[in-house]
């Protein structure tokens, strides 16, 4: 989860995030109250903070410009459509300049998101992956996917059936005893008020799904390689710096070994979850070889 | 007779890669683009290291792939020319 701390500070939030502290100091006090209702499941003690990111008013970037981003060393200066500011995965330290409160979440999600694909790997045994995460029974189901793949639509049809961690972003952590889901207060920009309920919540990790669209339930268990693949082009930003990119593997290497990561072929009804428990509980099938006798 | 290859190949320091059950897994950043490599290919990647020989490269696969070293030299030698020309390796 992220920690955002509100105490040290009326301009200052600290957010917990899948268990990474990030100290948000705001340009004016009045940012605060928004932004604290919003986060609120990740509002933390920010004595602390592992990170710190320093946000600025700057009107004048309410003149959309052309997105860029430029990697040197550690740092990372981008600009947006309507924010910059910049990233030193080193210091621990970012900046972000926003035009308006009216545009500080948005602006503010990105910077974090981008901040946690980049530290996760390297600093906590972690991804972030862009990703929808259920909860059944107390285990998670990680369904990931590029835009367009059916995140949103897992989340819709969960209601009933499944709790939903988040429907855009989701961390998951390699811990002592085993691999697991923490929400992020990321959820899609696009994403139906409805549906989105920020908690802050971790549960153990059962598997991982591949969304596909298809006219059926399929489910296909991947070989290693592949499922890295898969997990891979649902998300470019690891892979744009090669320090990332080496740790990002060596994280997903140790989670592939530790969960099923399946290709889910699914249609948009809530016969999915009927599926998937029907699936999980199969009895497994016994390999020929061992039925002989010895 | 065909001369021996002696140049070393070494993957690029900008590129990250894993094998994963034999099968090597390459992202290159100044690309943006991610790779799956097949078994041979992937084997001729692992033995890239910048201590091998491209001889050397096509002395294990015929060890392990039971080909004859002319094809081995010519598999080796045209998968590491292209993995040059995409600059995912270079010659140590």
């Amino acid at each position: 989860m992220i920690v955002v701390n509100q105490t040290a500070a009326p301009a200052c939030l600290t957010l917990a995030i899948a268990g990474v502290s990030i100290a948000v100091d705001l340009p004016d006090p009045g940012w605060g109250p928004t932004l604290r209702e919003r986060y609120a499941a990740f509002l933390a003690d920010g004595s602390a903070a592992a990170w710190q990111v320093a946000v600025t008013h700057d009107p004048r970037l309410e003149v959309a410009a052309g997105a860029w981003m430029r990697h040197e060393g550690p740092r990372t200066t981008f600009r947006m459509t309507e924010f910059e500011g910049w990233i030193d995965l080193a210091a621990r330290q970012a900046a972000v300049s926003i035009p308006s409160e009216a545009r500080a979440a948005s602006a503010l999600e990105r910077t974090l998101a981008y901040l946690l694909m980049q530290a996760l790997p390297r600093q906590h045994d972690g991804l972030l992956l862009h990703a929808t995460a259920a909860v059944i029974a107390g285990r998670g189901y990680l369904f990931a996917g590029p835009s367009g793949a059916g995140k949103t639509t897992i989340a819709r049809l969960a209601a009933g059936h499944a709790d939903v961690l988040c429907d855009e972003n989701i961390v998951v952590r390699l811990a002592a005893a085993g691999p697991e889901l923490l929400s992020t207060p990321f959820w899609g920009m696009s994403s139906p008020p409805e549906l989105i309920r920020r908690v802050a919540a971790r549960v153990p990790l059962a598997a991982i799904y591949i969304l596909a669209h298809a006219a059926d339930f399929r489910l296909e268990r991947l070989a290693p390689a592949q499922a890295v693949l898969a997990l891979l082009t649902t998300e470019k930003v690891t892979t744009e710096r090669p320090e990332s990119a080496a740790a990002w593997l060596t994280v997903a290497e140790r989670l592939i070994a530790a969960a099923p990561v399946y290709r889910l072929g699914f249609r948009p009804t809530t016969e999915l979850w009927d599926f998937l428990r029907g699936e999980v509980n199969r009895p497994l099938t016994p390999d020929p070889c061992l039925l002989e006798p010895p | 007779m065909t001369q021996p290859d002696l140049r070393k190949p070494v993957h690029n320091p900008h590129t990250a890669s894993r094998v994963f059950s034999g099968e090597a897994v390459i992202v290159s950043p100044a690309e943006n683009m991610v790779r799956l490599l097949n078994p041979v290919g992937s084997r001729i990647w692992e033995l890239a290291d910048g201590a091998h020989t491209v001889e050397e490269i096509a002395a294990v696969l015929t060890e392990e792939y039971a080909i004859e070293l002319p094809m081995a030299r010519e598999s080796a030698a045209q998968f590491l020319h292209d993995l040059a020309g995409k600059e995912l390796i270079a010659w140590a």
